[in-house]
């Protein structure tokens, strides 16, 4: 019976790789009409169909004549998002550049869609090479032109292999840092700022700066008080996770959360999907909205933890009223210092609320069309922009002409949530309102999901 | 019923059934080929949709037919529960073969063309034949084990006559 199954179980295999390109490739040996339009139908065309079917670069040199080829690389380009394939463009006098090729794979993708390239590493090198950034849990190493992967942060202090050189991590550092007292201070700043100067990662750069203000401000207080070296550590630690990226709004994916169960894709396989209208857009973009307030709210729930683990952190020979009061002046110099990384709002199951509430709802849904079709606008007059500059003045131009929309195109006008301002402003007094760090970020990222090609 | 489902009829009728099923479909999802810039193409589309339930359901057929052959040659043509068993090797292949085809993405007009002309309407038939073969086998099953239940008493009581 298992050798049955092993038999049928094959040739599945092969058909669940994909094979729509694979089929097409010897049909151009034989004929040619599967290629482009009508006047086109020879066999460079016909490669291209099939290599842009099957985004393998590699079939593209097939191709004998540049201008196909170099068009078959900028379609793989702008369908898969990956960069590195615009290396063997060679241009010339009537094909496309490399640079037009790069444009078309930076159009309406971002680096997390190389982890469907054939091979990811190559197609992040391409992306941090070009200034995006290679992406979550990786930096751009430019000495070898690749991406490395983060390393996380040791919390025994001990200096991680190929990252930066914790020069706080010395025992004898250590030994020399085991009380603090205003020289042993003088010298634990020396070194923090050694450190900070040594830094490359961005995310960890800020925890230390923001980390090494706080101690700045924070000095006269814990003058009076035991502070060991390992407790400045956790300090320091606690300031780094608070600006670690991992569990970000900006680094949730818009494709898992509009991702559709099994019996709508088999719906849509059996009837076909129906084309994206503006109001389904808009109704996309704020269920990414709700879940990522959903994660948001999370997060403030861990950065109320952290800061909760900041006051722990000091060990005080004081008295309780002493200590509490030395918390509370902690405690209000972190959320001064660090700013959004401690603020806990505690407002988002407010701004959950005021959108599901139907007959509000339909304020945000035209709120939310009102973006895409700006965005729309925008990218089409300035092709030239990327895909931040073209967000950024579409969230401008929105805030600061709320009333001059086309208001006949079926949705509500959005004028009064945008007067009403942030949520965490209105706090429960107003139902209607947004909460600016999410919304945003929601738009941002379904419009990138729901304008990618082959939708 | 039953009986008729245990016979030879039973493949064929859900050949006919896939082949009935894609072509209905075809007809009533009606793909124009709009996005389609090859015109040539388009016509090549237009014939491949008709005929893809036809030939779906004779190649079927004509691999039942060799399975059921097999099933001779080994002994096992009256185990009762190969019967759909075989019916649905026979058809399960269109299944995966549409299902498949309907992920790929639509970055050529041939991809286009193929998906909608081919393997939308052959999902429907596909998929409403293994689904039917599936419920008609609870039939059929019950009514294999019954007739080998029966059979094992008739020898055991032959045997008590000696």
């Amino acid at each position: 019976m298992k050798k049955y199954f092993l038999l049928l179980a094959l040739p599945m295999t092969v058909l669940l790789t994909g094979c729509l390109g694979d089929v097409m490739d010897p049909v151009c040996e034989v004929t040619t009409f599967v290629a482009g339009g009508d006047g086109e139908n020879d066999a460079d065309h016909c490669y291209q169909t099939a290599a842009v079917q099957e985004s393998d670069p590699e079939d593209c040199s097939k191709i004998q004549f540049p201008p196909p080829r170099s068009k078959c690389h900028l379609l793989i380009a702008g369908n898969t998002g990956n960069p590195a394939v615009c290396t063997d463009v060679d241009g010339g006098m009537m094909g496309y550049s490399q640079e037009e090729c790069l444009a078309a794979a930076f159009k309406n993708h971002t680096v997390e869609d190389c982890k469907n390239a054939q091979d990811e590493a190559a197609c992040r090198a391409a992306w941090g090479k070009n200034g995006k950034g290679c992406g979550d849990g990786f930096t751009y190493n430019q000495t070898d032109n690749k991406c490395d992967v983060k390393k996380e942060e040791d919390p025994t202090g001990k200096p991680t292999s190929g990252g930066t050189d914790d020069p706080l991590a010395n025992d004898k550092v250590k030994e020399d840092l085991k009380s603090i007292g205003d020289a042993g201070w003088k010298k634990y700043l020396e070194l923090l700022e050694k450190d900070i100067d040594g830094e490359k990662d961005p995310d960890r750069l800020a925890g230390l700066q923001k980390y090494k203000e706080f101690l700045d401000k924070s000095g006269e207080k814990l003058e009076d008080v035991t502070t060991k070296f390992e407790s400045l550590q956790e300090l320091k630690k606690i300031f780094i996770d608070s600006y670690d990226p991992k569990d970000a709004i900006e680094n949730m994916s818009a494709k898992d959360i509009l991702s559709k169960g099994f019996f709508d894709r088999l719906k849509d396989k059996l009837t076909g999907e129906d084309p994206p209208t503006e109001r389904s857009k808009a109704e996309d973009a704020l269920t990414v909205y709700e879940k990522m307030l959903e994660q948001q709210g999370d997060n403030d729930f861990l950065q109320q933890g952290r800061l909760d683990r900041v006051k722990d952190t000091l060990i005080s020979k004081a008295k309780d009223e002493a200590t509490s009061k030395l918390k509370e002046g902690v405690e209000d110099i972190a959320k001064t210092v660090a700013g959004d990384a401690f603020i806990v709002v505690g407002i988002v199951d407010h701004a959950l609320t005021s959108f599901k509430d139907g007959a509000q709802k339909e304020v945000f849904v035209g709120m939310a069309a009102a973006y895409n079709r700006q965005r729309d606008d925008l990218a089409r007059n300035h092709p030239e922009w990327t895909n931040e500059q073209i967000h950024k003045a579409t969230v401008n131009g929105i805030k600061e002409n709320p009333y001059q929309d086309n208001p006949n195109l079926g949705f509500v006008k959005y004028g009064n949530l945008l007067e009403n301002g942030d949520c965490k402003d209105a706090g429960s007094g107003n139902p209607l309102c947004i909460d600016n760090r999410v919304f945003w970020t929601a738009m941002d990222k379904t419009y990138e999901e729901t304008h990618k090609p082959g939708k | 019923m039953k009986r008729f489902l245990s016979s030879a009829w039973f493949p064929l009728l859900m050949c006919l059934v896939l082949a009935g099923v894609t072509v209905a479909a075809y007809a009533v999802l009606k793909p124009t080929g709009a996005d389609i810039n090859n015109s040539q193409l388009v016509m090549a589309l237009q014939i491949a949709g008709w005929a893809i339930g036809p030939v779906a359901g004779l190649l079927s057929f004509i691999v039942i037919c060799i399975l059921n052959l097999i099933r001779r040659i080994i002994r096992m043509r009256k185990v009762g529960w190969m019967h759909p068993v075989t019916i649905l090797l026979g058809i399960g292949f269109w299944l995966v073969v549409s299902w498949v085809l309907l992920d790929e993405p639509r970055y050529t007009d041939f991809a286009a063309g193929i998906l909608d002309f081919v393997a939308r309407p052959l999902l429907w038939g596909s998929l409403t034949a293994t689904l039917l073969t599936i419920i008609l086998a609870i039939f059929v099953i019950p009514s294999s084990s019954v007739r080998s239940t029966e059979r094992s008493e008739g020898l055991s009581s032959s045997k008590k006559k000696k």
